[in-house]
């Protein structure tokens, strides 16, 4: 397989390894420059390609779709793409009922965060400005995001810039199945942050990377809406990674017994063929910003750029099309059984998760079956690693510092790949926790350290 | 979504527009430097699609080919593990062109994640270092990095950062060495001395700057002192220099980097806007080798990115515009006219005493408004001057971006003139003359309001002054009659705008409310020479909520431009008639006098008021009135008209003298219910008061006050 090795202009994330150069794709398949190919079971590697790569009928539809132009920026002018992707979506997102676009997760969330905060300061609550958020998430690479997560290996490096945001333990199996103990973290932080501080709770509906497929148990939900009521703040959910068919639902929160005030969605969204998000709300949000400041001008260069917008709209009518929602929420399940039964059994192996398209697999202790992998054993950079040269293409996360979870595989297919690219997935994936778990034993035995 | 309207109202969207109360044009379509909206209304981009972003202008198939191309063949693909030929090329062009030392380019998607990355980097270096207490930020106050929290904590203008303070880090700004404060970069240096010694130089991880700024101050950069003022103390503290070029970078200023002509070089370099050319978002931090070789060496985490970092797409895009740029010589270009289109413009601007200075590098030309009483105070921020400005070009088709004074006091009201580099000649020359046009007649406006102590104030409540009204009039023989004469019975300011006559282009926000008289000619003809300048007129003003009373002619276009039909009727109505009312106390059923051929039908969502056998009489949308009658006839007006179009009165069989005798006979029934159309307009349409006392209207209804 041809790589490109350290000589290359371009900063790599991790500039140690080898990068194969994909030149080319169809459907889940990456092929390299040299003719190698690579099953790709994370839609692109960042979970974004969710309808597979190169689809003409995508791409016809956008390029008609964004008419004359395909650049201006939002202040002199709206466009017909933004105005029809947005109206689409205040229809498809129970509750909602305004749409802002930007680029990417990180700048949604971002918005969300501002959002929340004019909300209240327009509504004469300048006092509310924390966030309280789960340690273990992750809502993007800049410092506003980073701050909303409790990541302490992904702050720490920068720390002097981290706003004083507080962070509640997950309420996983591990730790808190009922999630009891997360709500008393939140009576907590409630009470620490002090009344009428506290201006949103922030997290994932489903998580993502860093935690596969997670959700807290109904009672944390409806403890959070109880909440809600009682001390005034907003809940934000971050839905870049779910959003829009990834659970088997358009929206993940469409399962909870509450309903968000603001909503972002990234990723699926522009589907690989365009950087697109967004950020929804409902009208009393809405409402509290236009009868106050009357203005939420700060913007980024693309947002609602009609090219982008188009893209959006030609994804939709995709997935409507297609019944991809269905198909997702039909298949989800056995997927899962498949994957539980391929991989369940392995002694490296500890919780398999898994809501639609969204699987993950907790890396554990061979020894005990259960405890956290010492983070020098590597096992996420071993997983990603040994499957690349096995031809596939998944993500993995490694321990965090803080030790709420253990190293994670993430397997985010695209809702089209067919059932028999699913199986030959997960087969591939299940040889490749066969041999990193050899790899990983051999480690603990010459002395990897906890 | 169907598009009826000329503009997409607040309430009528489900977008979250950037300002909530404001009604936005859409934008339909562009070719190189022009782009027309969905009224068919042209303008030139002289703001490169409205954030400097479309520098090669609009609509160019080879680089919509380029990314349709690239999207068919793979898009999208995260670069944490892979990579792609696309990403590989673009990093090594742009290294090759970045200045001398740099080795390694990191792709984003736009500019505030750009910023947010070298912010980020910066501290990884000194991490990497072993310095571990390096973290603050020295910047400019009057700046613009990006609306994201890291982004926005790197300007010190407290107006910008609004809400948001308690995430943002406190870091250190000084001000900027303008003409105005700071000529010869002195007290810039002294400020930065000294916030360096108030953080500690030891803890300071970066001075982070636009090497010449856009549109916190356009055009400017700091003088040479200034500059080798910085190099110097980076020597000597070990900090480094971060430049934000997203606007800069690619050619905007007649270089690759505008850091080539500077006595600094940075460490790293921010790119964003022109790499994609407003075809692909993207954008790239360049890495200088020492820098690139302590943040890669994985002594501190820098792993985390974004989903679109580095995908195929935005980098095989990039590629081709780098291609028709080098190909094309369109950097060298705008070094070559760059400087002559700044004296042009500034030629054009000459002796308007509100133009305090024109700055310009390349295509990013910076206009800077001052006080005409002393040609350097910042003009006061009531006024609204840039605003003004914008407004005014946007009228006569010109598409600038002004910046409003920001209340820490470094800048006043000012525009950015940033065209596309693609643009040509004669689009160049026509964008100075608008500019020109624009400038003048706002400044005009804003010495009267200097003059007379008023700020002008957009209040619709129309004050102890009376209501300010615009009367349009089309030609000599049809003017306001009784209509013009009851408004000044009611005390309100009356503007007679002969728009036949005069091309200037005003502002519907200065007034309370906008009359449209009638006319011979027709509301449906594109080739009447004035008639774009109306439709804009009433576009605007209705956008803008002032209230509109369109009679006869003027309420045809009014139906027309709200986005209902105007067309010639099946039968035309001459003569003193009655019409069929469903609201008598507004429309009272007549007879008024009628003279059209034409007929309209109504824009969506207006209520019909009254119609008569022939269409429609009267309509109501919003805040405005449309009638197809005529309330502002009086003996005066028919006496013109029978002599002007007797013709029509022949063809139509109607006698000229009798029409004349039954004219003064209704003469007072008809201003009666005049002033009663008049009355109710004001008061339950528009929604205006009238000056205390005349408002009879009111009084009955019970609503004074």
């Amino acid at each position: 397989m041809s790589t490109e090795q350290a000589a290359g202009s371009v900063f790599r994330k991790h500039p140690g390894h080898d990068y194969p150069i994909v030149d080319r794709a169809e459907g889940v398949r990456l092929y390299t420059a040299d003719g190698g190919s690579i099953l790709d079971a994370c839609s692109g590697g960042a979970m974004a390609a969710g309808l597979g790569h190169g689809v003409d009928e995508i791409v016809d539809a956008a390029a008609s779709g964004a008419g004359g132009i395909g650049y201006y920026y939002a202040h002199h002018f709206t466009n017909l793409p933004q105005e029809q992707l947005a109206e689409r979506l205040a229809g498809l997102a129970p509750g909602m009922s305004r749409v802002r676009f930007q680029c990417g997760g990180s700048e949604a969330n971002e918005t969300a965060l501002r959002l929340a905060r004019q909300y209240h300061v327009d509504r004469g609550d300048a006092d509310r400005w924390l966030v309280i958020s789960p340690a273990q998430a992750y809502h993007g690479a800049t410092l506003g995001t980073l701050a909303l997560s409790g990541r302490a290996a992904l702050r720490e490096p920068y720390g002097p810039y981290m706003a004083g945001h507080l962070h509640i333990p997950p309420c996983t199996e591990r730790f808190d199945p009922t999630g009891k103990a997360a709500l008393e973290a939140l009576d907590e932080a409630l009470e620490q942050a002090g009344p009428g501080k506290t201006a949103a709770f922030f997290c994932e509906t489903v998580s993502g990377l860093s935690l596969p497929g997670y959700s807290p148990p109904d009672r944390f939900w409806e403890g959070l809406e109880e909440r809600r009521r009682r001390h005034g703040f907003l809940i934000c959910l971050d839905e870049v990674v779910v959003g829009l068919g990834r659970t088997g639902r358009w929206f993940a929160y469409e399962d909870l017994p509450l309903v968000p005030d603001i909503v972002t969605l990234g990723k699926t969204l522009g589907a690989g063929f365009t950087p697109l998000s967004a950020v929804l709300c409902r009208a009393p949000v809405y409402e509290a910003l236009a009868g106050g400041s009357k203005e939420f001008d700060l913007g980024h260069t693309w947002d609602g750029a009609p090219l982008s917008c188009a893209v959006g709209s030609a994804v939709i009518d995709y997935i409507d099309r297609h019944d991809l929602v269905d198909r997702v929420a039909g298949r989800g399940p056995a997927l899962y059984g498949v994957l539980e039964e391929a991989v369940g059994g392995l002694d490296m192996v500890g919780r398999v998760r898994g809501r639609g398209f969204l699987l993950g697999v907790e890396h554990v202790d061979p020894r005990d079956g259960r405890s956290i992998l010492p983070p020098s054993v590597a096992s996420a950079d071993l997983v990603d690693s040994t499957a690349l040269e096995n031809g596939l293409l998944v993500r993995s996360t490694p321990p965090d510092t803080n030790r709420w979870a253990g190293g994670q595989t993430l397997l985010a297919p695209a809702f089209t790949s067919t059932d028999q690219e699913l199986a030959e997935m997960i087969e591939r994936f299940a040889g490749v926790m066969e041999e990193v778990e050899r790899i990983v034993k051999d480690r603990l035995r010459n002395g990897a350290t906890i | 979504m169907q598009l009826k309207a000329p503009f997409v109202a607040p309430g009528d969207t489900s977008v979250f527009h950037l300002e909530l109360a404001r009604p936005y044009r859409v934008i339909v379509s562009g070719e190189g430097a022009r782009v027309e909206d969905s009224t068919g209304k042209r303008y030139l981009d002289a703001m490169s699609g409205g954030s400097m972003a479309a520098s090669l202008g609009h609509g160019r198939r080879d680089l919509i080919e380029a990314a349709w191309e690239q999207t068919r063949r793979i898009s999208y693909l995260d670069n944490k593990r892979l990579t792609n030929p696309w990403q590989e090329q673009l990093a090594a062009e742009l290294v090759q062109l970045a200045p001398p030392g740099f080795s390694n380019a990191w792709f984003v998607t736009g500019g505030s994640e750009a910023n947010e990355t070298m912010v980020r980097a910066a501290r990884a270096y000194h991490l990497a270092r072993g310095e571990r207490q390096r973290w603050r930020i020295i910047s400019p106050a009057q700046a613009y990095h990006g609306p994201t929290m890291a982004a926005l904590s790197l300007t010190g203008r407290p107006g910008l950062q609004g809400a948001f303070g308690p995430y943002l880090s406190r870091h250190a700004h000084i001000p900027p060495s303008t003409r105005r404060f700071d000529p010869t970069g002195a007290a810039a240096l002294a400020a930065l001395d000294e916030a360096l010694e108030q953080a500690g130089p030891e803890n300071v991880s970066a001075f982070f700057c636009e090497p010449i700024s856009a549109a916190a101050l356009p055009a400017y950069s700091p003088p040479d002192r200034f500059w080798e003022g910085l190099a110097e103390r980076r020597e000597r503290y070990g900090f480094l220099v971060c430049f934000d070029e997203v606007v800069t970078g690619v050619g905007r200023t007649g270089d690759w980097f505008a850091a080539d002509r500077l006595p600094c070089a940075p460490d790293m370099i921010a790119l964003a806007k022109g790499l994609g050319a407003g075809y692909t978002a993207i954008g790239a931090v360049l890495f200088a080798g020492h820098v690139y070789e302590a943040v890669a060496s994985g002594a501190a985490p820098f792993s985390i990115g974004h989903t679109w970092d580095g995908a195929p797409l935005p980098c095989a895009v990039g590629l081709a515009v780098l291609d028709v740029l080098e190909k094309e010589g369109w950097v060298d270009h705008v070094a070559a006219r760059g400087p002559s289109l700044r004296e042009e413009l500034e030629a054009a601007l000459e002796g308007d005493d509100l133009v305090g200075e024109v700055r310009g590098r390349g295509y990013l030309i910076g206009v800077d408004y001052a006080d005409p009483k002393d040609g350097v105070s910042f003009l006061p921020p009531e006024l609204g001057a840039a605003g003004r400005i914008e407004r005014a070009a946007a009228r006569r088709g010109l598409l600038i971006l002004g910046t409003q004074p920001t209340r820490d006091g470094y800048a006043g009201d000012q525009h950015l003139f940033a065209p596309p580099f693609t643009t040509p000649e004669a689009d160049l020359a026509e964008m100075v003359e608008r500019m020109a046009a624009a400038v003048g007649e706002v400044s005009a406006e804003v010495r009267d309001d200097l003059r007379s102590g008023l700020a002008p104030g957009f209040d619709t409540e129309g004050g102890a002054g009376g209501l300010r009204v615009l009367i349009v009039q089309h030609e000599d023989p049809t003017p306001g009659g009784v209509v013009l004469d009851w408004l000044v019975e009611q005390g309100a300011q009356v503007e007679v705008h002969r728009i036949d006559l005069d091309d200037r282009r005003p502002d519907p926000a200065r007034y309370d409310m906008i009359v449209s008289l009638g006319s011979e000619l027709a509301a449906y003809d594109d080739a009447v020479p004035w008639i774009d300048r109306e439709k804009d007129l009433l576009i605007e003003a209705h956008g803008a909520g002032v209230p509109i009373l369109g009679l006869c002619f003027g309420g045809q276009l009014l139906a027309r431009v709200l986005g209902g039909g105007s067309f010639r009727g099946k039968r035309s109505e001459v003569g003193w008639l009655k019409v069929k009312s469903r609201n008598k106390d507004l429309v009272p059923e007549g007879p008024w006098f009628q003279w059209h051929f034409d007929t309209f039908s109504l824009p969506p969502g207006a209520e019909l008021l009254a119609d008569s056998g022939a269409g429609p009489q009267a309509f109501s949308a919003g805040r405005s009135l449309g009638v197809q009658f005529h309330p502002e006839v009086n003996n005066e007006i028919m006496d013109g008209w029978v002599e002007a179009y007797r013709h029509e009165l022949d063809e139509e069989g109607v006698d000229p003298d009798d029409l004349l005798e039954e004219t003064r006979r209704r003469a007072a029934a008809s201003r009666a219910a005049a002033h009663q159309l008049l009355e109710r307009f004001v008061d339950e349409i528009a929604g205006l008061a009238l000056p205390r006392g005349n408002n009879r209207a009111a009084a009955a209804g019970g609503a004074g006050g």
